[in-house]
């Protein structure tokens, strides 16, 4: 009788130490995702002000018909006075120049503002003046061009295979090969990059077309996958029907399979996007990693995508550029946020059971 | 006959979509072995597989000073294993929790947060290990009179591990979720507890499904490029201690590209001699997951 207790007693005890093992490993996780966003967020918000000291203006001196609004003009202080006022980081002010900046907030001269040159300027080589702005036209016009290679020969390829393609070896052994290429690490989709289009078809290299086209390789296998498990999912009574009233097979098609899978295609496609907009490694591979310091005008002008400026800016000595770091990992994951939102937002609306 | 024509047409489109990533497909095979080829004309496979020194020079009278890939392997190996030695019993755990343990109304909150986790560009965890975790274990070592490179191994793994959890954990989860219930029940029904029936039906059921989730996942880890680049050395040491800093294929393969990039030199198209080892490796990994362990798999229910 004892002895069947205290072997219950263990049984319990095992079975407390197991479940308390699973809640342990969930808040193992769920600590790192809040010390990445958290610390990301505690970093990053500040890129979005910067310190401004004021230079009185004289009006006796300047044109009297000239309008101006204000009795002051405030102009960008430089990074070590920026990091100084912002976080007391004074390595790199002389002692002269912080009782300079301590009489300046004596007299209210000098104030945090909202920075609109992170948003508007490109990058730059003084952390207070470079911006993500041209990081973002680069993304943008990399993602339309990922978007406009992937999306038809995707979805292409995956209606041919599930809807036509006879069921064969030759369509099986395809199959199992755009399935292995959904898994292969993105790094070798750079490599061939590298070779497909600057060694053999030559296209300038840091350019939002070879980006585009790259990225586009690395997700045309993950969207084939996603098409046809959409298509997989449209049940087979509802084409039937559509042939038994004597659609053509094109019409059952366009008229019910399709609409139907849509949700799921549209899904599976932004996600993919999204993946392509945070993706780093195959870019580095083809050689996006120049500064440049203007927003690309056209696709094969010289370009570069969020996460490269970020990635180059992480790398760079200045307090500054940590900051700015921080600042567009913030704004590159509240884009994928709300592309992902829109994903969750299109699955929960429209799918259908 | 207007729309016996448009059907076809249609039809083509379609075939030649197919066809068009068919010839990607094999295009990225090719390439690579194409330029591996001519990687492979100048140095040795055998000093490139078993050679012990990484010094990716080509001297001006022609003579490689060292190609022997063996370090940037075992580096890979090194930081891998810290990061699957987390994921794996962490993944599984969370996934046990989630599917056996958790409501319904607990589950809808942790599995947005987790693929979350999940939707981080890797960028983001390479920074996260350079900026915060890297001091934060080397003021660590630093308090038990330890000396910690400041891109060990240790922190380059535990974040890769961070990075493959979520992934681990939701291919596990599939693999629970899709085991009967009726398991559950005679389990529980003879008796056994919670834990019981998990460790001693459940997880053996699902067992190779789990194994499946665990290739995968290493064969992401291997082939995870962004944090390395961040968090690892550039040193090809030869080393198996956590706390010195290693190198990897994936850094060195940026490494070489990053730089001059004349396609007729042993260091650029040693490059692509990595990334087909790298192919072949994840693509046996993948293959031996999705297909190998068919074999293995019992029908429930």
């Amino acid at each position: 009788m004892i002895a069947s207790l205290s072997s219950l007693r263990k049984r319990r005890l095992k079975e407390r130490l197991f479940r308390g093992a699973g809640l342990l490993s969930i808040l193992l996780a769920l600590f790192f995702l809040g010390g990445i966003l958290g610390n990301i967020i505690y970093k990053g918000v500040p890129a979005f002000f910067r310190t401004e000291i004021s230079s009185k203006l004289y009006p006796d001196l300047l044109n009297a018909h000239a309008r101006y609004t204000a009795d002051r003009l405030w102009i960008v202080a430089s990074d070590d006075v920026d990091m100084y006022y912002k976080k007391g980081y004074a390595d790199n002010l002389s002692p002269l120049k912080i009782q300079e900046i301590n009489t300046l907030k004596e007299g209210e001269q000098i104030r945090l503002a909202f920075n609109e040159g992170f948003f508007t300027h490109s990058d730059s080589r003084e952390p207070e003046l470079a911006g993500i702005w041209g990081g973002l036209v680069g993304s943008c016009l990399t993602l339309f061009v990922t978007f406009m290679t992937a999306f038809p020969l995707g979805v292409g390829t995956a209606l041919y295979l599930e809807e036509f393609a006879p069921k064969n070896q030759l369509t099986h052994w395809i199959e199992a090969n755009i399935n292995n290429l959904a898994a292969v690490p993105s790094i070798l989709f750079g490599l061939l990059g590298l070779v497909l289009f600057i060694h053999f078809l030559s296209l300038p290299r840091p350019s939002a077309l070879v980006a585009g086209l790259t990225l586009g390789l690395m997700s045309l296998p993950v969207i084939v996958v996603a098409t046809r498990a959409a298509l997989l999912s449209v049940p087979q009574t509802l084409k039937e029907a559509a042939l038994g009233l004597g659609a053509t097979p094109l019409q059952v098609l366009f008229h019910h399979v399709v609409p139907t899978a849509l949700p799921g295609i549209m899904t599976g496609v932004i996600l993919s996007l999204a993946r392509a907009l945070g993706e780093t490694a195959p870019l580095l591979i083809i050689g996006m990693v120049a500064f440049i310091a203007t927003p690309p005008s056209h696709f094969l002008s010289p370009a570069t995508v969020l996460p490269v400026q970020i990635f180059n800016w992480s790398r760079s000595p200045e307090m500054g550029f940590i900051e700015n770091t921080s600042g567009a990992i913030l704004v590159l994951l509240v884009v994928l946020a709300l592309l992902n939102g829109v994903a969750v937002f299109i699955r929960r609306r429209f799918e259908r059971e | 006959m207007r729309s016996l024509w448009i059907e076809r047409s249609v039809r083509w489109f379609f075939a030649l979509c197919a066809l068009a990533s068919i010839v990607i497909t094999v295009g990225v095979v090719v390439s690579l072995i194409g330029e591996a080829l001519r990687f492979f004309a100048r140095v040795s496979v055998f000093d490139f597989l078993f050679g012990l020194t990484w010094a990716p020079f080509t001297l001006p009278s022609g003579e490689n000073l060292g190609f022997g890939s063996i370090p940037l392997f075992t580096g890979t190996l090194l930081i891998t294993s810290i990061a699957m030695a987390i994921a794996l019993p962490c993944g599984v755990m969370v996934a046990v929790y989630l599917s056996e343990y958790a409501s319904s109304s607990t589950r809808q909150v942790l599995k947005p947060l987790l693929e979350t986790l999940a939707g981080i560009p890797t960028l983001v965890y390479g920074f996260f290990a350079v900026t915060t975790l890297a001091p934060f274990l080397r003021e660590g070592a630093a308090f038990f009179h330890m000396s910690l490179a400041s891109e060990s191994a240790l922190n380059t793994g535990l974040v890769m591990g961070i990075m493959i959890l979520p992934y681990m954990s939701s291919l596990s989860e599939d693999a629970l979720h899709s085991l009967p219930t009726n398991l559950r029940e005679g389990s529980m029904g003879l008796g056994a507890t919670s834990y019981e029936t998990i460790a001693k039906v459940l997880l053996p059921a699902a067992f190779p499904n789990i194994m499946a989730a665990f290739l995968l996942s290493l064969s992401r880890a291997i082939g995870e490029t962004m944090i390395v680049v961040m968090a690892a050395g550039l040193a090809a040491n030869l080393s198996f201690n956590p706390f010195e800093a290693v190198t990897t294929v994936t850094v060195q393969i940026v490494n070489l590209l990053t730089g001059d990039q004349e396609f007729d030199n042993a260091k650029t198209l040693a490059a692509f001699g990595l990334g087909f080892v790298l192919f072949i490796l994840t693509l046996f990994l993948n293959i031996l997951a999705l297909y190998g362990i068919k074999r293995y798999k019992r029908i429930y229910g």
